[in-house]
Order: C-alpha cells, then sequence, then structure tokens
C-alpha cells in the first residue's frame, strides 16, 4: 500500500491487535475483514435460532463432574443433549444436571411420571418431590447400554424470572427385551430464583464411572433471543 | 443465516387480551413456538390457560387436544390423568403466583404450510409458587381440522388477559 501504512506500530492509528471471534479493535480493510472472517476470526452477530453452544466428552473410566462454562447469554432457552452410559446398572445412579454449580444443591421442586417397568406396560411411578431428590436427572441405564434425554431450561439467561427445566429421557436394560425406564419431569429451579444460568454441571450422583466414551455426550444449544 | 431461525418474538409491555402473529411466512417447513405466559385468573392450573387459535378459526370444535398430565394442588399427592378436549389451550402462572413465575409451553407445527390438516406436539409446565403448593405439567398432541397453510397464531387468556412480561417466539425450521 502506498503512502502511511495502517495497523503498525508507528502509523497513525495504533498498534495491530488481531481479531478474536469476539472483538475486533482498530481499522481494518474489506480485505482484512474478509481474510479474517473466512478464517474464523473475525466476530460474528449472534443470529436468534438454535445455535450450538458446546459439547463435553467426558472419558470412560471418568466418574467426575462435567461442567460447561460461560455459557452464552444471548438466548431465551437452553436445550440440552445427555446421552452416556455409566457402570452402575440399571437405575442404580442417576445424573444430575446442576445450574451454577459444581455440586447438587437443593430446594427444587419437581413432578416426575416414570415407568421403571419389567415391561412395557408396567406401573406408572408420579411423584412429587423437593430437596436433592427433586432434581432434573436421567436414570443409567444397564451396564453398557446408553440413557438418552433432552432437557429444555426455559428462561435460562433472564436476571427476573425463575427458572424451569422439563426433561424427558429413557434408558434400556439390554436391546433384547422391553425393560426400560421412560420418564419426563418438570423442575423449578428454586435454588439460584432469578439468577441468570452461566454454568452447567452434569454430576454422577452415585459416583459410578462412565462406561464408554461418548463424544459429545452432553451437548448445549441456545434457542431464540434472551427476553 | 441458520436453519432454524427465528421469526419473530413478542414480549408483552402491558397486560393485553392476546397475542397475535399474523403473515406468518411460508418458507419454512416446520414451526415451533416458546411461550412464557401469566395469566389475569387465580384458579392455578386448570383456570389459567391460554387457548391457541390458528388462522382466526375460534370454532373450539375444530381442534383436538389429547395428552396425559400430572398435576399438584396444594400440598396434596400428585394425580395424573388423560387430556382430551375439543380446545387447544396451553398452561400460564396465575396472576396470584410468585412473582417472576411463567408457565411455559413448547409446540411444534410440522408442514404447517402443506394442504393437509394439521398436528403438532406440546410440552408445557407451570409452577404455583416457591413453596411447593401447586405444580402442573402436561405432555401430548394437538390437531386442528383444516387443511388450510397457517398464517396466523393467536394466543388469548381464555378467563383473562395476558399479563405484562409475557413472550412468545415462533421460529422456522428449513428442510
Amino acid at each position: 500500500m502506498v503512502g502511511i501504512a495502517a495497523g503498525k506500530t508507528w502509523s497513525r492509528i495504533g498498534p495491530e491487535v488481531a481479531p478474536t471471534d469476539s472483538a475486533a479493535s482498530g481499522v481494518w480493510t474489506l480485505q482484512e475483514l474478509a481474510e479474517n472472517a473466512a478464517a474464523g476470526t473475525w466476530p460474528a452477530p449472534f443470529v436468534p435460532g438454535y445455535i450450538f453452544f458446546g459439547a463435553i466428552s467426558p472419558s470412560a473410566g471418568d466418574a467426575g463432574t462435567s461442567t460447561f462454562t460461560n455459557i452464552p447469554q444471548d438466548a431465551v432457552d437452553l436445550v440440552i443433549y445427555t446421552r452416556l452410559i455409566l457402570n452402575s446398572g440399571q437405575n442404580n445412579s442417576r445424573l444430575v444436571i446442576v445450574p451454577n454449580s459444581t455440586s447438587i444443591t437443593n430446594n427444587e421442586f419437581q413432578l416426575q411420571v416414570n415407568q421403571p417397568g419389567t415391561s412395557v406396560g408396567g406401573n406408572t411411578t408420579v411423584n412429587a418431590a423437593t430437596g436433592t431428590k427433586a432434581m432434573s436427572y436421567q436414570y443409567a441405564a444397564a451396564s453398557s447400554e446408553t440413557s438418552e434425554s433432552v432437557s429444555t431450561i426455559f428462561n435460562y439467561s433472564s436476571t427476573t424470572k425463575e427458572k424451569t427445566i422439563f426433561t424427558e429421557g429413557s434408558n434400556v436394560a439390554n436391546n433384547s427385551d422391553t425393560s426400560g425406564t421412560p420418564s419426563w419431569s418438570t423442575t423449578q429451579l428454586a435454588s439460584i430464583g432469578s439468577t441468570a444460568i452461566t454454568s452447567l454441571s452434569f454430576v454422577n450422583e452415585a459416583g459410578s464411572t462412565y462406561g464408554n466414551y461418548m463424544d459429545h455426550a452432553f451437548a448445549i444449544y441456545g434457542v431464540g433471543t434472551a427476553v | 443465516m441458520s436453519d432454524f431461525e427465528e421469526i419473530e418474538q413478542i414480549t408483552l409491555s402491558s397486560n393485553a387480551a392476546s397475542i397475535s402473529f399474523t403473515s406468518i411466512p411460508q418458507t419454512y417447513k416446520n414451526l415451533q413456538v416458546s411461550c412464557q405466559l401469566r395469566v389475569d385468573a387465580t384458579s392455578f392450573p386448570y383456570g389459567t390457560k391460554s387457548n391457541v387459535f390458528i388462522n382466526g378459526d375460534t370454532t373450539s370444535t375444530n381442534y383436538n387436544q389429547f395428552g396425559q398430565y400430572i398435576a399438584r394442588s396444594g400440598t396434596s399427592s400428585a394425580s395424573q390423568g388423560k387430556v382430551r378436549q375439543n380446545t387447544f389451550t396451553i398452561v400460564g402462572a396465575a396472576s396470584n403466583s410468585d412473582a417472576n413465575l411463567m408457565g411455559y409451553t413448547r409446540l411444534t407445527f410440522n408442514n404447517y404450510s402443506a394442504a393437509f390438516k394439521k398436528t403438532g406436539y406440546y410440552q408445557m409446565t407451570a409452577f404455583k409458587d416457591l413453596n411447593n403448593n401447586g405444580q402442573y405439567s402436561d405432555t401430548g398432541l394437538w390437531n386442528w381440522r383444516n387443511g388450510a397453510a397457517i398464517t396466523s397464531l393467536t394466543f388469548t387468556g381464555e378467563s383473562g388477559n395476558l399479563l405484562s412480561g409475557s413472550s412468545i417466539s415462533i421460529y422456522g425450521m428449513k428442510g
């Protein structure tokens, strides 16, 4: 470029600072913008929709808590997919979803329907619970089998509204019979009140280990525009 | 651009009889709707519902709703039962619910622009207060016995206004 170059330590507009996906300071040419955008190093506006926020993939043998921090606050709802294998035996342990803490708190209110039957059509259990047993969770499947759930946390980013999580999930005893525990539940996250949710922990309550590595065992998405 | 994007969000800054989305674009395959409502009524949960009207059709017998609910009134044990009705309704928090509580619902409108009768899935949940005194949750499906493309949605408090702070977002899914 002819003339006084920009972006140099001796230029009139200061030193060059590399852009990131969240900020770009200084003066940039359209060519530089295009190059950085193509490289994924240019801040993109938040487009409300269904946005992948990130995932955690615990290793086989892990028993510890998995925590997703710095959850973006741009969306209104969070959708969380979990799929995992626990070495505890069917229904002998629970994976608990805990907001803004790395350990199970308490003071939650829950309604739950589940069907821990030995065959399809078994009895349905209806629970209304409080305290630590009222957290949003899913039961382990039989060893080497998968349990899955999908949860929605409504209004997670609000600083004025209470938070509710709705979870549907199921596990199986094995692939050759009809035994399983489908369930759905709704939990009022009273322990955090109207505080925005900025982190989520996935706590293996009984300390059981994960049976297999599962890519993106916990995946988190943001939906819509924060209210 | 996204394959799942927000079309419109309406949040009430004051009490209103309804929230309406008109001129819904026909350029998506499916719609999802996320609702958070408070209703100016106190008979939680069955008296704090909002009607859902498609294309301005307020004839209740044109709708069906089937589901399974679980409910708890006061500190009593929870009970469950079936939902089978000739209306399309979703739950809101009550006007005497604790402040900042909302009733939440997620709805799907699959193939909403196609020329056949419409159906979709719903999940709804609400809590009466923060003292464990009342809860409601319900999952199931709705149908509308009409083959017209869905171009508008209206949410109207069944027995009272929708209260300030109520908010509804609609999303379009390509496919």
